[in-house]
This record gives C-alpha cells, sequence and structure tokens, in this order.
C-alpha cells in the first residue's frame, strides 16, 4: 500500500497533475466573444462557431427552422460555390462538422495551422453571406421533411423514441423535435427564415473558439479583419433558465405488425446542465447504461445470460434533459421478466447505496472521459464555449473534475430517489402482434 | 532514513522531468523480454496504453477468437476474473482491436493509476483462468459472441482478401468456416494462449504526462519473479503474396446498400514508399479529387463515395479502399475503377495532381499527429518493425525530405516489389458485399466467385 502512495507521489510530482490550459478571452466591439486557447506544439488550429442560439430561440411558427442552418450552410455563400466549403477543407487534411441543438449551435473546423486564415474566411463567410435563396431553402425543407417522412415510415423505434421524447418535455420548448413538427416544415415562411438568421447570426449571440497552433497578436488581427464588420439588428439571445418538466408518470402500450424485437422505452426526466444535480444523474446514467461499465449490460446479459439488447440516448441539453433507455428482445417473454428486475433495479438504486468500488471506479471512467474530450481541439473548444455561455467565466473546467472527486455514494442515492422515481418515469411498451 | 531516500527519489525525478525534453521516448525491453515504448506526452491529460500482439500460429483462425473471448469477454468470465476486475477498476475504457493475425489492446486511464496498469499487465501474462465450462460456453455462442466484437462485413470482407493475399502465410487460414470447429478443444486455446500471450511477444506503447523512468522502473520490479518462455519475436516476411486479379461475392440479406472492398498490398508503414504509394492510391481512388471520383461522376454514376483504410502488418501494409454504389452501378463502377488503374502505369503523374494527392496525404497526417491515438499507432508501428529506439523513423520532417514530385515519379516508373501496375493484367483483390440475387443480376461482364459466410 506504501509503495503505491509512494508512487502515486511520484507520479503527480512527475506530470504536474491537471495543468489546466493557457485560456483568454475578450470581446469586439460589436459584442462577439472571442476565446483563445494557444497550444504551441500543435500543428493544427480548430476554429469553432457557438451561436448561444438554437432551436429554442425559433419563434413557435417556425420552431426548427433553424435546423435547416445545419444544412443550408453546404450550399454556398456569396463568394463559394455549393459544397465548395467541404471540399477545401477536406483537401486540405481537415475535418469539419455542425450542429444545431434546442440551446446552442456549433460549427467548426480543424485544419492545419498554416490554413488559419482561409479557415477564419470561411467562417465569415457562412456568417456574413449564407446563400438563403428562396430555391435553397425550399430545396433544403423539402429534403428535411423526406428524410424524416422516410425514417419516422420505416423505423418503429423512430417513432416510439419521438412520442417519449414528447411526453417527457410536455409543455416546453423541448418537445418539439428538432427538425419542427413534420407536417409544418414544408409550409415554414421562407422570409421568416431569412429574418431568423439575423438574430443567429448576431455577433452578441456568438462565441468564437481558437484553439491549436497560432500566434495571438496576429490572430486576433485576423478576427478583427474577418469578423469587427458583422453586424446584426436582432436581439441578443435570452438566458437560458431551467424548464419545469411536470412530474407524471405515464404508461402506454402500442401494438405493431410484424416487428424483429419487441422493445420497452424507459424515459427518465433529468435534469437540466444549470442544476447542481446534473453530474451526479451523469454518473448514474454511466452506471446503469455505458457499455463499459454497465450494470444493466452485466445484471441481464453476462449473470442472467438473457437474450437481450440494451441501448439509450440522452439529450445533451443546457435548460431540460432526459434518458431514454431501450431494452429490446424477439422474445416477448423475457422482456416482461427483464421488466420486473428493472423495477427492482430502480428502487434498489433508492434504497441502498452502491458500493465504493464501483463508484471509484465510473468515476475514473468519466474523468478519463472528459480529459480525452479536453485533448481534442474540438472537444476543448466546446467544453470552453459551453461553460463560457452558461456560466460567463473560463475556469469551470476544473471545477468539474474537482466536484467529480468528490462525489460519493451518499449523493448518487440522494439523486436516485429524486430522479428514478415512479412520477419521473414515462415508459412505453412496443410489442409485435 | 527511510524519508531521505524517499526525498532524495523525488528530487531526481523533480529534476529530471524539469531538464527533460517536453516529448521523451524511453524504449527498452526488459530484462523479461517485455518490449516496452515509454513516452512522455505534455500534452495528453491521462495515460493511453497500448498493447499488440502478432500471432505465430494461424493453423485454425478459429482459436485466436475463442482464446480472446475465453480470456476478455464478460459474459464469459461471469462473475469477474482478477484481470477483468482491475480492468474494471481502471475504468474500463478499453478497446480491441482485431486484425486477423494480431490485436491490438487500447486501454485509458488516469495517471495515479499505472500501478494498477501494471498489476493488469502481470495478470493478463499470467492468465490461467481458462476452463471447459467457459470453453464451451465460448464455442457454443461463438457467432454470437463473434458478431459482437466486429463489423461483420468489413472483417468477412478482409478475411476472404487476406486468404487470398498472404495465403501462404500461416498455412493459409484467415477465413472462418464450420471446419473450423472441427476437433476443437480447450488444449488448443491453452496453447495458442501459452506460444502467443507471452511478454517476449508483445508491444507496450505508454503515452502519457509522466517520467518514463520511474514507469519502466515499475514494470521492471513488477516482472521480477516472471518466468518467461523466451519465445522471442518472429520476424514475419510476407514474401509469398498473391495480388493477381479475384472477385468475391458475399451475400447480405437485407435492402443494404453494397460495398466493394479492393484490397491492395503496400510496403508497410516504416518504409518511405509506404507513403508514395498512399500518394499514388489517392491519386487514384482519392475521394472526392482522385481520378476514380472523377471519371465515374462523369460517366454520370451519383451518390457513392470511398473511403480508405490500412492495416500494418510486419513488412507488409493492406490498404482497402471501400466503396459504396448502388447496385446498378456496380460493375460500371469495377470497369471503369480498373481501366484508370490499368493505365496508371502507362503515363507519368502531372505535377498539379501530384501536388493535390499529397498536399492532401501531408496535411491530413499534420491534423492526425495532433491526436494521442494517431501517434501512439506510428509508435506501434515502429516497434513492431523493429525499428531503433525512439521516435518513429518516418515522421512528416522525413516525408517532406523523402517525398517529392521526381522520386514519386522515379518511383512510378520502377516501382518496389508489390506496387507495379502492369498494363493489361487486372490487380487487386476484390470483395463485393450486398444481396447476391441482385449483384448478380447486375453483373455482365464479372464473374465472382460466391463465397459461403461462417
Amino acid at each position: 500500500m506504501k509503495k503505491i502512495l509512494l508512487f502515486g507521489v511520484l507520479v503527480v510530482f512527475a506530470a504536474n497533475l491537471f495543468p489546466g490550459f493557457n485560456v483568454n478571452h475578450y470581446k469586439l466591439k460589436n459584442g462577439l466573444t472571442v476565446i483563445l486557447s494557444p497550444e504551441k506544439d500543435a500543428g493544427s488550429i480548430c476554429i469553432m462557431v457557438y451561436h448561444k442560439n438554437g432551436v429554442r430561440d425559433d419563434p413557435p411558427s417556425i420552431r426548427g427552422a433553424s435546423y435547416l442552418y445545419q444544412t443550408l450552410m453546404f450550399l454556398g455563400t456569396k463568394n463559394l460555390a455549393p459544397y465548395e466549403r467541404i471540399l477545401f477543407i477536406k483537401k486540405n487534411g481537415g475535418r469539419s462538422s455542425g450542429r444545431i441543438n434546442y440551446d446552442n449551435s456549433i460549427f467548426y473546423q480543424v485544419v492545419p495551422d498554416n490554413d488559419v486564415n482561409y479557415a477564419l474566411w470561411l467562417e465569415s463567410e457562412r456568417l456574413k453571406s449564407l446563400n438563403l435563396s428562396g430555391s435553397n431553402i425550399t430545396e433544403q425543407k423539402n429534403a428535411t421533411y423526406r428524410r424524416i417522412y422516410n425514417i419516422s415510415n420505416r423505423s418503429v423505434h423512430f417513432r416510439a423514441s419521438s412520442w417519449i421524447n414528447r411526453e417527457i418535455f410536455k409543455n416546453t420548448v423541448y418537445s418539439t423535435p428538432l427538425y419542427g413538427e413534420l407536417e409544418k416544415i414544408n409550409s415554414f415562411d421562407n422570409n421568416s427564415i431569412r429574418k431568423l438568421y439575423t438574430s443567429f447570426n448576431n455577433p452578441q449571440n456568438i462565441i468564437i473558439v481558437i484553439s491549436g497552433h497560432f500566434d495571438e497578436e496576429d490572430i486576433r488581427g485576423k478576427i478583427n479583419r474577418y469578423f469587427s464588420d458583422l453586424y446584426s439588428a436582432g436581439p441578443p439571445s435570452r438566458d437560458i433558465l431551467p424548464s419545469k418538466i411536470a412530474g407524471e408518470y405515464v404508461y402506454k402500450n402500442w401494438m405493431r405488425e410484424l416487428l424483429p424485437e419487441h422493445f420497452i422505452l424507459y424515459g427518465i426526466k433529468a435534469p437540466s446542465k444549470l442544476n447542481m444535480d446534473y453530474l451526479y444523474f451523469d454518473f448514474l446514467k454511466y452506471y446503469l447504461v455505458d457499455k463499459r461499465v454497465s450494470k444493466l449490460n452485466r445484471i441481464f446479459k453476462s449473470t442472467l445470460k438473457m437474450n437481450v439488447k440494451i441501448s439509450y440516448e440522452s439529450s445533451d441539453n443546457i435548460g431540460a434533459n432526459a434518458l431514454i433507455i431501450k431494452v429490446a428482445s424477439p422474445k416477448r417473454a423475457e422482456l416482461e421478466k427483464m421488466r420486473i428486475y428493472m423495477n427492482q433495479i430502480f428502487s434498489m438504486l433508492s434504497s441502498s447505496r452502491l458500493t465504493t468500488s464501483e463508484v471509484k471506479a465510473i468515476k475514473s471512467l468519466m474523468e478519463v472521459d472528459y480529459l480525452k474530450k479536453l485533448s481534442t481541439l474540438e472537444g476543448r473548444s466546446h467544453v470552453l464555449a459551453e461553460n463560457f455561455h452558461i456560466s460567463g467565466s473560463l475556469d469551470k473546467e476544473n471545477n468539474y473534475v474537482r466536484r467529480l472527486r468528490k462525489l460519493n455514494s451518499y449523493d448518487l442515492q440522494r439523486i436516485s430517489k429524486k430522479y428514478f422515481t415512479k412520477k419521473n418515469l414515462v415508459i412505453l411498451n412496443v410489442f409485435s402482434k | 532514513m527511510n524519508f531521505k531516500r524517499t526525498s532524495i527519489i523525488i528530487f531526481f525525478i523533480l529534476l529530471s522531468s524539469i531538464l527533460l525534453p517536453k516529448e521523451q521516448y524511453l524504449d527498452l525491453t526488459t530484462s523479461k523480454g517485455l518490449n516496452l515504448k515509454i513516452v512522455k506526452d505534455p500534452d495528453i491529460l491521462f495515460t493511453h496504453a497500448e498493447m499488440v500482439i502478432y500471432y505465430t500460429d494461424m493453423k485454425n483462425p478459429v482459436i485466436p477468437y475463442l482464446t480472446f473471448l475465453n480470456i476478455f469477454n464478460n459474459k464469459i468470465n461471469d462473475p469477474r476474473s482478477g484481470m477483468l476486475n482491475i480492468l474494471f477498476k481502471l475504468g474500463n475504457d478499453i478497446e480491441y482491436e482485431y486484425n486477423l493475425d494480431h490485436i491490438i489492446l487500447k486501454i485509458n486511464f488516469l495517471n495515479e493509476k499505472i500501478p494498477l496498469f501494471i498489476e493488469f499487465l502481470k495478470e493478463f501474462f499470467s492468465f490461467k483462468n481458462f476452463s471447459l465450462k467457459k470453453f464451451n460456453y465460448s464455442v457454443k455462442n461463438f457467432k454470437h459472441l463473434y458478431r459482437e466484437i466486429n463489423d461483420w462485413e468489413i472483417i468477412t470482407a478482409a478475411q476472404v482478401a487476406y486468404e487470398k493475399i498472404l495465403g501462404n502465410r500461416h498455412s493459409g487460414k484467415f477465413f472462418i468456416t464450420p471446419e473450423s470447429f472441427k476437433n476443437l478443444n480447450l488444449s488448443h486455446i491453452r496453447s495458442f494462449h501459452k506460444k502467443n500471450y507471452s511478454l517476449s511477444r508483445a508491444n507496450v506503447v505508454i503515452r502519457g504526462n509522466f517520467n518514463p523512468y520511474v514507469i519502466f522502473g515499475s514494470v521492471e520490479k513488477a516482472f521480477k519473479n516472471f518466468k518467461d518462455k523466451k519465445n522471442g519475436i518472429k520476424k514475419i516476411v510476407y514474401n509469398t503474396y498473391s495480388n493477381d486479379r479475384k472477385v468475391f461475392l458475399i451475400n447480405r440479406n437485407g435492402n443494404i446498400t453494397p460495398s466493394i472492398y479492393w484490397f491492395e498490398t503496400i510496403p508497410t508503414g516504416n518504409n518511405i514508399n509506404h507513403h508514395q504509394a498512399r500518394i499514388i492510391n489517392n491519386i487514384i481512388f482519392g475521394y472526392p479529387i482522385g481520378r476514380i471520383t472523377r471519371i465515374a461522376s462523369n460517366s454520370g454514376i451519383r451518390n457513392f463515395n470511398i473511403s480508405t483504410t490500412v492495416n500494418n502488418h510486419r513488412n507488409i501494409s493492406i490498404l482497402s479502399n471501400k466503396i459504396r454504389v448502388s447496385y446498378i452501378n456496380l460493375e460500371k463502377f469495377i470497369l471503369i475503377a480498373d481501366n484508370i488503374i490499368n493505365q496508371f502505369g502507362a503515363g507519368r503523374v502531372g505535377r498539379k495532381e501530384y501536388l493535390n494527392a499529397y498536399n492532401y496525404f501531408y496535411l491530413s497526417r499534420k491534423v492526425k499527429l495532433d491526436d494521442y491515438r494517431y501517434k501512439t499507432k506510428q509508435d506501434i508501428l515502429s516497434s513492431i518493425n523493429s525499428e531503433k529506439p525512439g521516435p518513429p523513423v518516418i515522421n512528416l520532417n522525413n516525408i517532406v525530405k523523402n517525398v517529392n514530385f521526381s522520386t514519386f515519379n522515379r518511383l512510378l516508373s520502377n516501382p518496389p516489389g508489390y506496387y507495379k501496375f502492369t498494363r493489361n493484367k487486372k490487380r487487386g483483390v476484390i470483395v463485393i458485399v450486398g444481396n447476391a440475387r441482385t449483384v448478380l443480376k447486375n453483373l455482365k461482364v464479372l464473374k465472382p466467385q460466391i463465397i459461403k459466410t461462417y
């Protein structure tokens, strides 16, 4: 034991434990926030544009319209032909992605450091002169409609998951799917979508994070050149407050023709990212369903050798969240047996504490996952931007590790009692006729 | 006295961590024969470790899988074995890359858990927890378990191709058939484990922000009482490969878009010609700017994409271009690609085309080298090819120095051993995966060999 302790001390001393990043931030005159995280040994650079807007900020009549910006960005700008942006990034060995969510939206590129000028220009093009012609918008509305319509027709799971999300988030902005109500997509007004973009690209709602290899002075000049003339009359986005989700138990059965397997969806209402409970709930998510340490997998598949599949989806919103666990089996009897066990597991979470070794192992895994995220330029940029969005400060990444390390089984039991209760559950059984 | 000694040790470690360069390689073999590469990398906030083991004995391709399952599978090992228990305490962030003739374990954990990782290594190399019950379960449920650890389509296509390309080695057994299960018993697993999973047959890379000397000392100490059979790494020479044209077809039911897997052999990753060959592949198969993409698009083939993966082996790498294309355009695509490859050997490559492919190749590496996983992959590659100790011999600077337009064209006129472009001789092993009936309905010229899968 002494030797292990001594070793720990030696490693800690040699490694400077948690170095932290060189991070600073400033604001342009137009209100745009810039976060710089230089790393002198990197060969690449990440340019992330984080919008503090998402589908949550869409007017109710066109809720889901922002989702279209995700694909519209590929269709060119004043100076770029369709797909030229992505072609340039790929040709130069970079990668890029974009995602519209409810509470925020991110677009990023990771490119070789020598391409920074061009990468910044690409982002400024997207912000300033995105091609929002009537034909482009209509084409994307049709494409989104067709895609969702096809998935919805093809996949019972998709329909079931949409239903359960709607029930969990009832009476909140999150109850509308990200892409909007399917039957309304085609009737979204093109002018309203164009107008919405002026709020979406309002510099007061944007955080640009630059991480990787760059010269700080040089990058400040470039950002000034490309983004200081970004102007919008739209209002700044509202602060996000936790959404109040009604505590109401919902239970429903669906019978469908010829399914390859029966399944049950357990929807659990989860805390918002603004809530201190979020970290503890996240732990319980790892404990139950993360395939590396999943208790459910262990009980059902390894110990009971049941022919079942366990999967999950969890939201990544700031204002309110949900965890949906899917258990599936080709044999209905197996699923019925499993249902009894699931009830026992949920009530056990509240009545007894997890073992110390389980808590320690999962804490390690969560910390490693977090550090892995910080090790990639886009992961680190995302953490920095989101923390800044939520708290307006940049030191939150250290808080996460500190809080995680303090977490104990008493906290977890308390959270289980709060969230793994009947009134917090929405259950949907989908059986084959 | 003890306190004084500890203080001195801490002082020297602190001093060495201040004085030593930022990224530091310690490349040594322990007294028990374990090849260990420890990399101090201050950019990584946790520890990433990889272990690769190349198999010598592949008489029956199912044996390595069963051995792996009996050691690592959670369903088979319930309650957890001592080794799996240690992995759980580490956080169980482990990934297994199963590559037919070798296996790579990739583990991430916190720096303070290094002693536990060393415990894991000890348990791994002294694993004895085989039993008839576990063995029987693994054989009975093999089909199910096997599909859980692999992407069935990719691994089956690779098995078919490897059997053709490297068929003369390992008694030519990569492809699993029902025959593979005949006369199997527990002793096969035990003896495979004994022969292959030994200290001196493994290469371990540990990357993190720590003092490498401390880690090396701890590993050395942990294995002090270990008996290794000194079953050293045999140099595997892939000199009997076959890359003559062969087209195979694997049936996959359901409403799926078919895939074409186009396999080629190229020099191994620590050979500068490997990089030239990758540039050649970019010019031919590169997506979205390669010749095939351009010509196929101009010929009216829409909605296809190409992705390339490379599997590194000792002395050889196998490159696989995966093309997703509709049934109706399957044959047209293969014929266009064949035509382009045949023409390639005849003419020179223009500077602009070369620069586009080179640029992509060089810059994508530059971006990837910020990723600890990619860096570790290079470390593993240099370890298995027994390069000189230290950082990989082939690095970005080396590529810039040795790969240029004139060396590239020189290479084209006199290509290394296995990357010859011969006019009128079709090359590459092609494996088509899709609904066999629909594939055959759409083929007029090609006559693939239909493979019965396990």
